[in-house]
């Protein structure tokens, strides 16, 4: 393979110190950084060697007293009881009904009993992208390489209507009895669903870089989360004849939401980016928000932001809707690539499972998010440095911790986290040759998990054949995004090099 | 012979990644040296290697590149090297493929 080999010559006096993140850490006292994620496999300190390193106390004890868990399931529909498989990427709820898409075709699911959601009808000969109920039975679906298509569902059956072929069709957007879709190619292509039985095309509107979605909110703008070129208004006054703005810069964005004038927009790594739009043809940004993860898709609902965050979803508090507060964190028992809402649940797609989960915005609880589930400690002695952040509106409380071993010593940059803070996790090793597996156990006032469990081995990973891979979403050098779990199914081979 | 060409037909994802580090710099490098050699498969850019990070890497995240890593249909590691053996890569390929044709 060409690549390798040249890449092979040109990289075989590489030295250890090419390859070096340093410049971009931040400071361990920026807690808000977003960017920076800690190696777990560092031996180096974190180069600040004036940092307070705090023991935490011995043992591994829950504490008496917890507050409510801000986030709690309410039910679930695993496609898998009915033999089917849909991994699903993208939610959309109307009517009670969840429209579901993936890899694996179409499901859709009752949802009018949040507490039992129910299959209503599948369609798996397929893979769609996105999916956008249309009213009563219908949808639209697309697929990047062959555009936008009609499904109704009747008697426990889905039917395919027309198909308007076209290719790097995804975004979605139902409104006023039109749709519009975005393509990588043609810019946005609007149709006229006032019948959705008889679809007709209306017009396309050439603009546009690498658009992954197109959502509307209740004023005249709809805003489309392009990965080329950021955040793109779009005057829908004339309903038939869309304008596309100026977009706003935003790498990563992949869904824009907005709501009574601020715009909210989930971008990778960065969080959710907060834009006053009250003046959309100026967006004016005002904030990030940290969620962990990787920011992907959005759902609002009873003033709680739902953001599915690639293994993992947060709820945020709109009560100051200039600035989301942390409200709730749960790590996804699969998946968290698609949320919709039911207008007062999440509904998270959790690969081949739909599940409902309910927000109390009453409850003022910490919510602990560890930026690793697994350390390896290194072979020779030294510190691993992890990050804790308290995704919940609750002050987070580190109150023991348990290490398998005496050779493994636990401290903290502090003991006690603010919502939507973060402290670093320090674990020291002192070798002695002998090997190093256990679980490091450790105990906070968090009510979703008081004793939290994760694994230590020391030494580098020999092997890592059945490892799980990291999922992740990367941009390519056009600007179309690549994500690892989208490919389940697929071989993949990557090879990552260097330029020099 | 070139993996993509031979295998993208199969279904077989093929992907090159670039840990360029901060700002646009880097990233016109990894441009340049993708045109010049003419790589027609998708080049991801892993920005300051935050991704690279996560893989369970032996020896380490400062092990020498390249590193290759083979993921198979069911999300978990297949297989790894970094002195790049084609014949090994093959064959795991081809095992993974047989594997997938034999699930629901």
């Amino acid at each position: 393979m060409t690549l390798l080999l040249l890449v092979l010559t040109a990289c075989a006096g590489r030295s250890e110190d090419v390859k070096d993140n340093d410049d971009t850490a931040p400071d361990s006292a920026d807690t808000t950084d977003t960017a920076d994620t800690p190696d777990t496999t560092d031996t180096t300190d974190s180069g600040d060697d004036t940092a307070t390193w705090l023991a935490l106390p011995a043992g591994c004890v829950a504490p008496d007293a917890l507050g409510l868990d801000p986030v709690s399931p309410v039910g679930r529909y695993d496609s898998r009881t009915d033999g089917l498989f849909v991994e699903i990427i993208d939610v959309d709820v109307r009517d009670g009904v969840a429209w579901t898409v993936g890899q694996g075709g179409l499901t859709v699911v009752d949802v009018s009993d949040p507490e039992a959601p129910t299959l209503v009808a599948s369609e798996n000969s397929d893979r769609w992208h996105k999916v956008e109920p249309l009213g009563g039975t219908y949808a639209a679906a697309t697929h990047r390489d062959r555009g936008m298509t009609v499904l109704s569902v009747a008697e426990g059956r889905v039917s395919r209507g027309r198909t308007f072929s076209g290719i790097g069709e995804e975004g979605l957007l139902a409104r006023d009895g039109r749709l519009y879709v975005t393509s990588r190619t043609e810019g946005i292509r609007v149709y006229d669903v006032s019948d959705p039985g008889a679809v007709e095309p209306v017009t396309t509107v050439p603009g546009l870089g690498n658009p992954w979605e197109i959502s509307g909110g209740e004023g005249e703008h709809a805003w489309v989360a392009d990965a080329s070129l950021g955040v793109v208004p779009v005057d829908l006054s004339d309903p038939d004849a869309p304008v596309i703005g100026t977009p706003v810069p935003l790498p990563g964005a992949s869904h824009a939401l907005e709501r009574d004038g601020w715009l909210y927009v989930a971008a990778g790594g960065e969080g959710v980016v907060v834009f006053d739009v009250f003046d959309p043809t100026r967006p004016i940004e005002v904030g990030r928000v940290d969620t962990g993860g990787s920011a992907i898709v959005l759902a609002e609902a009873g003033g709680v932001l739902w953001v599915a965050a690639h293994e993992s979803f947060v709820a945020l508090d709109l009560g100051d809707p200039s600035a989301p507060a942390p409200l709730g964190h749960q790590l996804a028992s699969e998946y968290a690539l698609a949320v919709g809402t039911d207008g007062r649940h999440g509904v998270v797609g959790n690969w081949t499972k739909l599940d409902v989960w309910a927000a109390d915005r009453a409850a003022a609880s910490p919510e602990l998010d560890l930026d690793a589930d697994r350390v390896t400690l290194p072979a020779d002695g030294g510190a691993v440095e992890l990050r804790l952040t308290n995704r919940g509106g609750g002050t987070l409380e580190l109150v023991g911790a348990e290490p398998p071993d005496p050779r493994v010593a636990v401290s903290a940059s502090s003991l006690v986290v603010a919502p939507g803070e973060s402290a670093l996790l320090r674990l020291s090793f002192a070798a002695d040759g002998a090997p190093l597996s256990g679980d490091l156990c450790l105990a906070t006032n968090d009510p979703d998990g008081p004793r939290l469990l994760l694994p230590l081995s020391a030494g580098d990973p020999e092997d890592p054949v059945g490892e799980p891979a990291p999922d992740f979403t990367l941009p390519d050098l056009e600007g179309g995004l690549h994500t690892l779990s989208e490919q389940r199914g697929h071989p993949v081979f990557i090879t990552y090099f260097a330029t020099w | 012979m070139n993996l993509y060409q031979a295998y993208a037909d199969q279904g077989v994802v093929v992907w090159a990644i670039a840990t360029p580090g901060e700002g646009s710099e880097s990233e016109a490098a990894v441009r340049d040296f993708a045109e010049a050699l003419g790589i027609t498969m998708p080049v991801l850019l892993d920005d300051g290697g935050l991704v690279h990070a996560q893989w369970p890497i032996p020896g380490g995240a400062d092990a020498p590149y390249p590193q290759e890593w083979i993921v198979g249909t069911d999300g978990d590691i297949a297989w790894f090297d970094r002195e790049f053996d084609l014949d090994e890569a093959i064959a795991v390929i081809e095992a993974e493929l047989a594997e997938s044709d034999t699930e629901p």
